[in-house]
């Protein structure tokens, strides 16, 4: 029964995050990098755009889908430094990384902050 | 302190000019990622988990009130208004702009300062005993030779591309409070058996992460004029010799070890005997020159006042301050105050700007106008008057800063963890945070005494989890961020390694298993004397462990 070692090996993943019961059907990847001006993560969406939410980037489920994006951002220089994919688990509520250190950084900095104690900072 | 002569100036205003066409450059297009990456991690920049971080670097910890005003104003104008000291005595801001960073090294240069050589494989900052000059155990300051090191190893052609990173740590006391055996060259100014002469002794291929090994002896004693030259010497075989085909291998503790401590003594010596006598080897005039920059301030010799007259006094909180946070100091009528950055209010290590601003005129008032970042990421005032004491503690009890904490469970060391660093696999402040909350009960914590408790978020070991008597190590558990428990461990002269109590802890757990730990020891100890490590010492890890991991 290997589709159940699978959801059951995701609920521990994310038995620390809010999507206890979300499902995992296969692994699957999202483009990121981060912002040349100031490091802030960015993900690859439809269109070949970044936008700054990971709820909203675009799902690669193909090596050909990861070699043509990954080519694609490697020229994307003048707004982005060093592109890689991450794992991610196909949730309803959009792709969630597989390692804490995704989900950290895809949190962004408010979460951080506040709970450092520094609200927005200045 | 040392100031900066012409070249040095000339030095860091020029790196900063050339910083600003190295990043116009890279905004434009004219040049590559990959051929900025390594220009601006030459001067501190890391890409991070969500923005730029700047390591700015603070030579041997020590800092001028000035120096400390533009570390405010930065992290006012350039960051989110807070700082984070560092256990290698520098300080990280979080938040930089890239565009930004070429008028935030204009404003460091202007007090004389920088963040050349905190990233990459050269040596990185020299650091030192925080109570260097004023220590009652001290043979002899270190710092003129820590700034002779300095300047030696700044832009030094031969050590820019060493096999990996390299650091170096110097004291002049009995007591180890610079961790020295655990740097890749860890120097102690000693007495020769004998005649007394103070002279030098190398430690060599110390160091934590991957690899934790306690630096050998290869070189028990030689003359001070030979700190550069023999100094050079290591770095040369170690440049020669370290590996390079494998980042895991390539520290030269794996060097040493590969060759045996006696066989990497002898080549050492061979490439010794070949530069000993070239324009490395110090004159007198020039060891002199230097220490006339770190000549004793003017202690006034009508100070009076006793420390133990101070641990009575009435006002009890004021006397567990000065019990747990103020040392003795070599001139009568001085003492050596520690502030405690692991308050309840921020991460450790942090300081808002606003607090670095208010310490910084604290250190004008009560301390000659200097302080001095601790490995343990403490400020440390080395001249405050004994009679002042209760004044300076009244301060910083107004800025939050009057903790009495210093060596107990709460002053925990902390590196940025997964909440910042791109390394990291699991949250460290927040298990900070946690404990502190955990041992809150100021009573609990003198209850439970000396004990020193790090965490590392990775096995890089920026929090030294291997050295504290408590250690705790993040890692990333199919997804889940988790916990090893280390105990044993200790950064001072009976160095050693904290060894893995058990299966790891999740962030829930964690406070629980420290709290049945340190249960453990107070039950097991022979008195309240026995130090944590004493009892962890006599009995081993048998009897912490059957406790941690009991069922409830």
């Amino acid at each position: 029964m290997p589709w159940l070692a699978s959801v059951y090996a995701n609920h521990l993943r994310n038995r620390a995050s809010f999507l206890i019961f979300s499902v995992k059907f296969m692994t699957v990847h999202v483009l990121t990098a981060n912002r040349l001006l100031d490091g802030a993560p960015l993900y690859l969406a439809d269109g070949e755009r970044w936008v700054d939410a990971l709820a909203n980037a675009k799902v690669l489920r193909t090596d050909d889908e990861r070699e043509h994006h990954l080519a694609w951002a490697r020229a994307q220089e003048a707004l982005v430094c060093d592109p890689y994919v991450l794992d991610v688990t196909e949730t309803t509520g959009g792709p969630v990384p597989t390692s804490a250190r995704e989900r950290i950084r895809a949190g962004g900095a408010r979460p951080v902050l506040e709970r450092l104690g520094y609200g927005e900072g200045q | 302190m040392y100031a900066y002569d012409q070249y040095d100036q000339t030095l860091v205003h020029e790196r900063a000019r050339q910083f600003r066409g190295q990043v116009a450059r890279r905004i434009s297009g004219e040049i590559t990622e990959n051929e900025f990456k390594p220009l601006r991690l030459q001067n501190g920049l890391y890409m991070q988990l969500h923005a730029y971080m700047l390591r700015v670097a603070i030579p041997y910890g020590l800092l001028s009130s000035k120096q400390l005003r533009t570390l405010a104003h930065i992290a006012r104008v350039y960051d989110r208004g807070y700082g984070h000291f560092t256990t290698r005595q520098n300080l990280q801001y979080n938040w930089i702009d890239l565009k930004r960073m070429p008028d935030l090294l204009d404003e460091l240069a202007s007090v004389e300062m920088h963040a050349i050589q905190t990233s990459g494989n050269c040596v990185r900052n020299i650091t030192s005993d925080p109570y260097a000059g004023v220590a009652v155990d001290e043979f002899e300051d270190p710092r003129p030779y820590a700034e002779l090191l300095r300047q030696w190893s700044t832009f030094h052609p031969e050590f820019a591309a060493l096999p990996r990173k390299f650091k170096i740590a110097i004291t002049g006391a009995e007591r180890d409070r610079a961790a020295i055996a655990v740097h890749d060259i860890g120097i102690r100014l000693v007495r020769r058996e004998g005649d007394g002469a103070v002279g030098l002794s190398f430690l060599v291929g110390g160091g934590q992460g991957r690899t934790p090994t306690l630096g050998a002896v290869i070189r028990p004693w030689i003359e001070k004029e030979h700190l550069l030259s023999y100094t050079e010497a290591i770095l040369r075989v170690y440049n020669r010799f370290g590996r390079r085909d494998n980042l895991f291998k390539a520290r030269i503790k794996i060097l040493v070890k590969s060759l045996g401590a006696d066989e990497f003594a002898r080549q050492v010596d061979a490439e010794w005997e070949r530069i000993k006598d070239s324009e490395l080897k110090l004159e007198s005039s020039e060891i002199e020159s230097m220490k006339a920059f770190f000549a004793p301030p003017s202690y006034d010799s009508s100070a009076g006042g006793s420390l133990d007259a101070q641990r009575l006094s009435k006002n009890r909180p004021y006397a567990r301050w000065v019990e747990r946070n103020v040392e003795r100091h070599r001139v009568p009528g001085y003492a050596i105050a520690s502030i405690s950055l692991k308050t309840r209010d921020l991460p450790t290590g942090d300081l808002t700007a606003d607090q670095m601003d208010a310490v910084a005129a604290l250190a004008d008032e009560f301390s000659f106008g200097e302080l001095v970042v601790n490995h343990r990421q403490n400020l440390v005032f080395p001249n405050v008057r004994i009679d002042a004491l209760e004044a300076l503690w009244k301060r910083l009890e107004t800025l939050g800063l009057g903790l009495s904490n210093v060596g107990t469970i709460t002053d925990i060391v902390c590196c940025p963890g997964l909440d910042y660093c791109s390394l990291a696999n699991a949250r460290s402040i927040t298990v900070a945070s946690a404990l502190q909350e955990r041992f809150a009960d100021a009573g609990r914590a003198d209850e439970v005494g000396d004990v020193t408790l790090n965490i590392s978020g990775c096995i890089n070991a920026c929090g030294h989890h291997h050295v504290g008597n408590i250690g705790i190590l993040g890692i990333d558990k199919q997804g889940v961020e988790h916990y090893q428990l280390m105990v044993g461990g200790s950064h001072e002269d009976d160095a050693s390694f904290g060894k893995i109590l058990g299966p790891a802890f999740t962030q829930e757990e964690i406070p629980n298993a420290v709290d049945r730990l340190v249960s453990a020891y107070v039950a097991l100890r022979t008195s309240p004397e026995e130090r944590f490590l004493d009892t962890y010492r006599r009995l081993g890890d048998a009897p912490f462990k059957e406790r941690v991991y009991a069922r409830d």
